[in-house]
C-alpha cells in the first residue's frame, strides 16, 4: 500500500495534493461531477451493498431454524406405543391419554364402544369431530392431539387419572378427556393440534393450532361427562 | 452554488447533508479541506482515537506492518463472531458438542461463523505477537511509552488466555485434553497450587461441567471486557505519549559522523586542505 | 536587552510607524516571482484520508484473507471428549506448544510456572531493565542479541512441540507423521 508518493523528499503539501484532500483537490472537485465524486460515489454505493449484505446474512444467521422443534410439525413415536383405552380407563401414560413433552401436548387415542359414549351420531358426529380435529384411524379408534395449556390464562392442565377428565390447578377450569368444556373460567374447549400419521409414526402439527372449539352446549357435546361426576380441587 | 446544471442526484444529496437531521449528526462537511479533514477527526467518537495529523514516517506501512491495528481489527471480527455464535452455544457438557455440531451443519452461515472466529483467533496470538516482536526492534517500548508495552504485555497474556479459555468450549478431544493438561500444569504453581487449579477448573480433579461454564463466563465476558479496557488505555497512552514513535533516529555514531560532516563543511580543515 | 541591542525593538518602530506610516501600492508582485523564505515543515500528513485509506484497505485485505480461509478450510473438530481415553500425543494450542516442549526437559514447577511466569514479568519489565535512552539498533547490541536469541529459543520450541512431537512425545519428523491441531 505504500504508494509512489511516500518519497520523503517531497513536502507534505505536495504529498497533500498527489496523494488526495487538501484544498486544492476541493476546489477542482467543485467544477462539476469529478472522478474524484464518481468515485465517492461509488464507494459510498459499495459500502451500502456490502452493510445492507452484512445486515441480511446476521438476521439469517440468528432466525431460528423451527425444523423438528414446537413451532413445527412434531413427529413423535410409533402409534404402536399409544395404546387404545375406552373412555373409562383411560390412565395417563399407561393407556388412552399420553403426554408428549416435546409437542406440549397430550395424545388422545380412544377407543369406541363399551364405556366410551358418544352423544351425537351420524353426519353430526362427523361433523363436529372434523371442526375439533379428531382423526379416524382406519382400525375405527379415535385420535386426538391436545395442547397442554389451559385457554384461560395459559397454566399448563395436568390429567386428572382420579376426576377422568382435566382440571386446572389455577383457576379450576374443567375439560373432558377429549379438551371439551366442563365447568370453571375457561372462555372455551381445550385447543387442539393438526394431527397425522407420517410412516407408522405419530406427528402433530405444532405450528396449526385449533382455538376455535366453543364450550358445547346440550345438542352440540360429542364425548358424555367424565364418570367421576365431583372432581374435587386437588 | 448554482443548482442549474446540477443532476438529480446532487440536488437530493444536497437537501439530504443540508437537512438539520444530518447537520445534528455530521457537524462539518466532507472532509476534503484541512478545516473539515481536521472536524471529522476531532468531532468523530470512532475516528478521535487518532489525531488530526500523523507522522509520515511513522505512518509507512513498511514501518508499524499495521500489526497492532490489524490485531485491534481482528479483536472486533471475534467479538462480532462470537456474539452471532453465543446465539446457538450452550455451555453444559451434554450439548456443547451438539450444539458445535449444529451449527456447522444446520444454521445458516453458521460453519463460516465458527471458522472466522477459530481462524481469527489464531491470527490474532500472530498479530499480537509479531506487533511486540516489531515494538522491540524498534525499540519504540523505551521512555516514554514503558508503561503503554507493560499494558502491551498484559493485553498479549489476555489475547492467550482468550484463546484458550476458547479451545475448551467445543468441548471435543483437543480442546477437552489440552485443558485438562493446562489445568493440571497450575495445580504446580508453588505454594498456592491447589487452589489455583480450583478456582481455573471449579472442582478438584479433572475437567468437567464446572470447568466449562467458567471458561465460557470468562472467554464471552470476563477476559473480553480486561482486554477492552486495556485496549482503550493503550491507545489513548500511544497518543499521550507523543503519538506513533516512528523509526528509530540515527544512532550515536551516525550523530557523532554527521556533526564532524557539518563541521568539516564549514570550515575546512588544514589537514583537509592538504591532502 | 536594550542596551545591548543598537537598533530599535521592534515595538519601538511599530508603534510609531503605525501612527505615522501610510501606505501606498508600488507594484504588484506575481506569485511566481516570489521567492519564498526555505522553511523547514512539519512532517506531518492529515489522517483523514492518508492514514484512514491505509487502514481500511488493511482491514479490507485482513477480512478478504479470513473470509477465503474459513470457507476453504474448516475449524476442527475432533470426537465428543471423553475423560476415559487421552488421545496420543495430547497437546496444548500450538502457541503453548513451545512450554511443552520444555516441559518434556523440566518438573512442570519449573517448565509449567515459573519459566512463563518469569519470561512475562521479564518482558514486562524490559523497559525498566533495558536503560539504554537510544532507539538506533546499531546502539542496542546487546538487548537486541539477548531478545533474538529468546525469540529464536521459543521459535524453535514451539516449531518442535508442533511438529516434531508425535505419540509418547517421542521425537518423530514430519514425514513420518503430522500430530498438530489448530
Amino acid at each position: 500500500m505504500s504508494s509512489r508518493y511516500d518519497d520523503t523528499n517531497r513536502t507534505p503539501q505536495e504529498y497533500e495534493v498527489l496523494t488526495g484532500g487538501g484544498a486544492e483537490t476541493a476546489e477542482i472537485a467543485k467544477r462539476g461531477i469529478s472522478r474524484r465524486q464518481m468515485l465517492r460515489r461509488a464507494a459510498g454505493l459499495t459500502l451500502g451493498v456490502v452493510g445492507a449484505e452484512a445486515t441480511l446474512g446476521a438476521l439469517m444467521m440468528i432466525y431460528p431454524n423451527l425444523k423438528g422443534l414446537f413451532g413445527s410439525p412434531v413427529t413423535l413415536k410409533a402409534k404402536s406405543t399409544y395404546a387404545g383405552a375406552e373412555q373409562k380407563d383411560i390412565s395417563l401414560d399407561q393407556k388412552g391419554l399420553f403426554y408428549e413433552s416435546g409437542a406440549k401436548s397430550y395424545i388422545l387415542h380412544l377407543l369406541p364402544g363399551g364405556t366410551t359414549a358418544f352423544l351425537l351420531n351420524g353426519m353430526s358426529l362427523d361433523n363436529a369431530m372434523a371442526a375439533q380435529d379428531w382423526v379416524k384411524d382406519s382400525d375405527g379408534s379415535y385420535w386426538l392431539a391436545l395442547y397442554q395449556v389451559c385457554v384461560h390464562l395459559g397454566c399448563k392442565v395436568p390429567f386428572r387419572d382420579d376426576c377422568n377428565s382435566f382440571k386446572c390447578p389455577c383457576h379450576g377450569s374443567h375439560y373432558n378427556i377429549d379438551g371439551e368444556y366442563l365447568d370453571g373460567p375457561a372462555p372455551r374447549s381445550a385447543d387442539r393440534f393438526t394431527m397425522s400419521f407420517s410412516g407408522g409414526n405419530v406427528q402433530v402439527d405444532t405450528g396449526k393450532l385449533n382455538q376455535h372449539v366453543e364450550r358445547p352446549d346440550v345438542g352440540t357435546r360429542v364425548l358424555r361427562t367424565p364418570y367421576v361426576a365431583v372432581c374435587a380441587a386437588s | 452554488m448554482s443548482t442549474m446544471n446540477r443532476g438529480l442526484l446532487d440536488r437530493v444529496w444536497n437537501s439530504v447533508t443540508e437537512s438539520q437531521i444530518w447537520r445534528s449528526i455530521f457537524r462539518h462537511g466532507y472532509p476534503d479541506t484541512p478545516l473539515n479533514q481536521s472536524l471529522v477527526m476531532m468531532g468523530n467518537v470512532f475516528l478521535h482515537l487518532h489525531p488530526v495529523k500523523v507522522s509520515r514516517k511513522a505512518m509507512k506501512v513498511t514501518y508499524t506492518w499495521c500489526l497492532g491495528g490489524l490485531s485491534f481489527f481482528l479483536f472486533l471480527v471475534l467479538t462480532i463472531t462470537g456474539v452471532f455464535l453465543m446465539f446457538y452455544f450452550v455451555p453444559e457438557q451434554s450439548v456443547a458438542y451438539t450444539d458445535i455440531q449444529q451449527i456447522n451443519s444446520a444454521i445458516i452461515f453458521g460453519k463460516l461463523v465458527r471458522n472466522m472466529h477459530r481462524w481469527s483467533a489464531h491470527l490474532m496470538v500472530v498479530t499480537v505477537t509479531l506487533h511486540m516482536v516489531r515494538v522491540f526492534y524498534h525499540g519504540a517500548y523505551k521512555p516514554p511509552r514503558e508503561f503503554n508495552w507493560v499494558i502491551g504485555v498484559v493485553l498479549f497474556l489476555t489475547t492467550l488466555l482468550l484463546s484458550f479459555t476458547g479451545y475448551l468450549l467445543p468441548w471435543d478431544q483437543i480442546g477437552y485434553w489440552a485443558i485438562t493438561v493446562g489445568s493440571n500444569m497450575a495445580s504446580y504453581a508453588p505454594l498456592l497450587g491447589a487452589q489455583v487449579h480450583n478456582v481455573l477448573a471449579g472442582q478438584p480433579v479433572g475437567v468437567g461441567q464446572p470447568t466449562l461454564i467458567r471458561f465460557y463466563t470468562l472467554h464471552v465476558i470476563g477476559l473480553p471486557l480486561v482486554g477492552a479496557v486495556l485496549m482503550a488505555v493503550h491507545f489513548w497512552r500511544i497518543r499521550k505519549d507523543g503519538g506513533e514513535a516512528g523509526p528509530p533516529p540515527p544512532s550515536k555514531r551516525e550523530i557523532e559522523a554527521a556533526r564532524a560532516e557539518q563541521a568539516a563543511g564549514a570550515q575546512p580543515t588544514p589537514a583537509g586542505s592538504l591532502n | 536587552m536594550a542596551t545591548t541591542e543598537p537598533r530599535p525593538t521592534r515595538t519601538e518602530n511599530g508603534t510609531a510607524g503605525a501612527t505615522q506610516k501610510r501606505y501606498r501600492t508600488l507594484a504588484v508582485v506575481k506569485q511566481e516571482a516570489v521567492t519564498r523564505v526555505e522553511k523547514q515543515l512539519e512532517d506531518s500528513v492529515f489522517v483523514w484520508p492518508h492514514l484512514l485509506v491505509r487502514e481500511f484497505l488493511a482491514a479490507m485485505l485482513m477480512t478478504m484473507v479470513l473470509t477465503v480461509t474459513s470457507l476453504a478450510i474448516d475449524a476442527p473438530l475432533r470426537d465428543h471428549s471423553n475423560p476415559n481415553l487421552t488421545p496420543n500425543p495430547a497437546k496444548a494450542p500450538w502457541y503453548f506448544l513451545g512450554l511443552q516442549e520444555i516441559l518434556h526437559y523440566f518438573p512442570p514447577t519449573v517448565a509449567g510456572v515459573l519459566i512463563p511466569g518469569f519470561v512475562l514479568v521479564g518482558l514486562a519489565l524490559l523497559p525498566y531493565i533495558d536503560r539504554n535512552p537510544s532507539r538506533a539498533f546499531e546502539d542496542r547490541k546487546l538487548s537486541i542479541t539477548v531478545f533474538t536469541i529468546f525469540a529464536v529459543f521459543f521459535a524453535i520450541a514451539t516449531l518442535a512441540g508442533s511438529f516434531f512431537r508425535g505419540s509418547g512425545w517421542q521425537w518423530i519428523w514430519p514425514w513420518q507423521g503430522v500430530f498438530f491441531d489448530l
